[in-house]
């Protein structure tokens, strides 16, 4: 099932007292399906957060239309299973953070003894049980992230939507980030999430999608964008005489505890490798690939693309 | 829609019941009011009555407004500080915002012109218990009913100035109303072309002058109760009329 879908959204800003127009968004066809973590890429000011702000009716399309959970973007019903994160933390400071969850949890229709369970239920998650009873006035950057974890995750939402969740928080910080969208995964829910910190997406998205200039420029599994960086064939048992013919087929050649690990970046060395462990019955106990870096590959990408659209000529 | 409106009404009277700046200026025209009344006696000629009466109820009338005016500080900055987009994301119309904070700061003008009317009278009763008659009190009750219709008002016309404006803007933007909205009636009865732009704006603009019978109670002049309803009514139906604007406005507004 998906769980987003838009198509041909558009949103185009007309600035106060003027007849130009800005393009935030063009023509964007998207498809979000359930239960993966969805990466959503781009640079500042490519469309991430008019995106978000379209699928949760914060703002309205110029043209085109879309679902979110099997709803039109913008409706209220739906809401009831999103939870979303803010960029920055934008919350009600005058109140305490346990003041401010039961406030999330009422506007979420939720009863009297549900919510006190899962108001204590999110502060014990976030690690904020001792603050609960202190305003978000003195919050850190850290902790107000970590309440707004707490209020988007209130309802135990089938759809999570964070906005550049990642930044600005400590190494720490990021980690246990990460780890909740990694269980949020496991539990069957569906992370939406827009990141400026491209090794973090590659570690924990199965899909992302690339947005260029309010366009879109990549939409699949993160295989599907980066090369094979070298695959990786492990053997156990491999005798002294056959180590120099396989050194001789291989790019790299390590021993390990595990065993002897032979690495080559092109797929047919890959198949003279396994060739050759087999014709010596050779025990291959694993072949794995490891990917490309995220990072030069999105790089690569928009640039590509900012030539394509004459963003940038050549020579630049 | 009116259940989360309550909500709201509950985080907006708590918002503006936090904010040191309103309970601090509160507290110091109280403060202000109660030293006053022991110098009437001596400056106001033998007329002390009338200016204790004047005084009193024009003190109900701005703790009023000063309450009225919270909104104008609550709706621009979850608007600019994007309070607002956390809030929507949740299954809540933007209906029910713009009601709950109409309520919300309502109540906080309700309850503030209540204890301060109330203490006014405690007080006169203490010092001066002839002039609290019967007739006294449900006159100045009348004044300050009629003083929490003009608080709504200026509510509602804060809250459609806050879609577009500033902090600071919305409050400038309300004194004028509010300044426009006393001097209408005069306006309208003078002569030249004064009075057709008086005449006209008076169908746009709130008539706070039908809200005000603070010179009346104070002369000792008894007020109809019919009158008193239906200017509370023409209030509160101005309000609701633009509180229903603001909420077509907002509906169309991106956040």
């Amino acid at each position: 099932m998906d769980v987003i879908e838009t198509r041909g959204l558009t949103k185009e800003y007309r600035r106060f007292l003027s007849f130009s127009k800005t393009l935030a968004l063009d023509d964007l066809d998207l498809v979000v399906s359930s239960g993966c973590v969805f990466g959503f890429l781009g640079l500042n000011g490519a469309g991430k957060t008019t995106t978000i702000k379209l699928l949760l009716g914060l703002s309205h399309p110029t043209k085109g239309e879309g679902s979110v959970l099997g709803r039109p973007i913008g409706d209220v019903k739906a809401k009831e299973k999103i939870g979303f994160l803010p960029e920055e933390a934008y919350f009600q400071r005058h109140l305490t953070s346990m003041e401010f969850l039961n406030f999330c949890a009422r506007t979420l229709h939720m009863e009297h003894d549900l919510r006190r369970k899962r108001v204590d239920e999110m502060l014990h998650l976030v690690g904020l049980e001792e603050k609960a009873h202190t305003k978000l006035l003195h919050f850190s950057k850290g902790m107000l992230q970590r309440i707004g974890v707490a209020q988007a995750l209130l309802n135990d939402p089938d759809l999570i939507i964070f906005d550049e969740p990642l930044t600005g928080l400590d190494p720490m910080g990021r980690a246990e980030l990460k780890d909740i969208m990694k269980k949020l995964k496991e539990m069957g829910k569906t992370v939406f999430f827009s990141s400026h910190i491209l090794s973090d997406v590659q570690e924990i998205s199965d899909r992302i999608a690339i947005l260029n200039k309010g366009q879109l420029i990549f939409q699949g599994s993160v295989e599907a964008l980066l090369e094979v960086d070298a695959y990786e064939i492990l053997c156990s048992e491999v005798g002294a005489s056959h180590l120099e013919p396989l050194e001789q087929l291989a790019e790299g050649l390590n021993k390990t505890e595990a065993g002897w690990v032979f690495s080559t970046p092109s797929e047919e060395r890959r198949g003279r490798i396994v060739k050759y462990l087999k014709e010596n019955n050779l025990k291959v106990d694993s072949i794995s690939e490891s990917y490309q870096e995220l990072e030069p590959v999105f790089l690569k990408r928009i640039d590509e693309d900012n030539r394509k659209r004459g963003f940038i000529t050549e020579g630049e | 829609m009116i259940g989360d409106a309550w909500i709201i009404a509950g985080d907006a009277y708590r918002d503006a019941t936090r904010r040191k700046g309103v309970v601090y200026t509160l507290l110091a025209l109280a403060v202000v009011q109660v030293a006053a009344f022991s110098l009437y006696e001596e400056i106001s000629l033998g007329i002390s009555g009338k200016m204790v009466t004047d005084a009193s109820l024009a003190m109900v009338y701005i703790v009023g407004i000063i309450s009225a005016l919270s909104i104008a500080f609550q709706i621009p900055r979850e608007l600019r500080e994007r309070t607002a987009m956390t809030l929507f994301a949740k299954p809540m119309g933007r209906e029910s915002y713009l009601v709950g904070k109409l309520l919300g700061i309502s109540l906080l003008s309700l309850i503030n012109m209540i204890l301060v009317a109330v203490g006014i009278l405690i007080i006169m009763k203490l010092t001066n218990e002839e002039m609290v008659s019967q007739d006294f009190v449900a006159g100045f009750a009348q004044s300050a009913v009629l003083s929490f219709g003009a608080a709504v008002v200026i509510v509602s016309v804060a809250l459609l100035l806050s879609l577009f404006l500033s902090e600071g803007a919305v409050v400038i933007g309300m004194v004028v109303v509010l300044l426009l909205g006393n001097q209408l009636f005069s306006m309208s009865h003078s002569e030249g072309g004064m009075a057709g732009m008086a005449g006209a704006m008076k169908f746009i603009l709130p008539n706070l002058f039908l809200l005000d019978i603070k010179t009346e109670v104070g002369a000792g002049l008894k007020t109809s109760m019919p009158y008193v309803l239906t200017s509370l009514g023409y209030g509160i139906s101005y309000a609701v009329m633009l509180t229903g604007a603001s909420v077509l406005i907002f509906r169309k507004r991106d956040l």
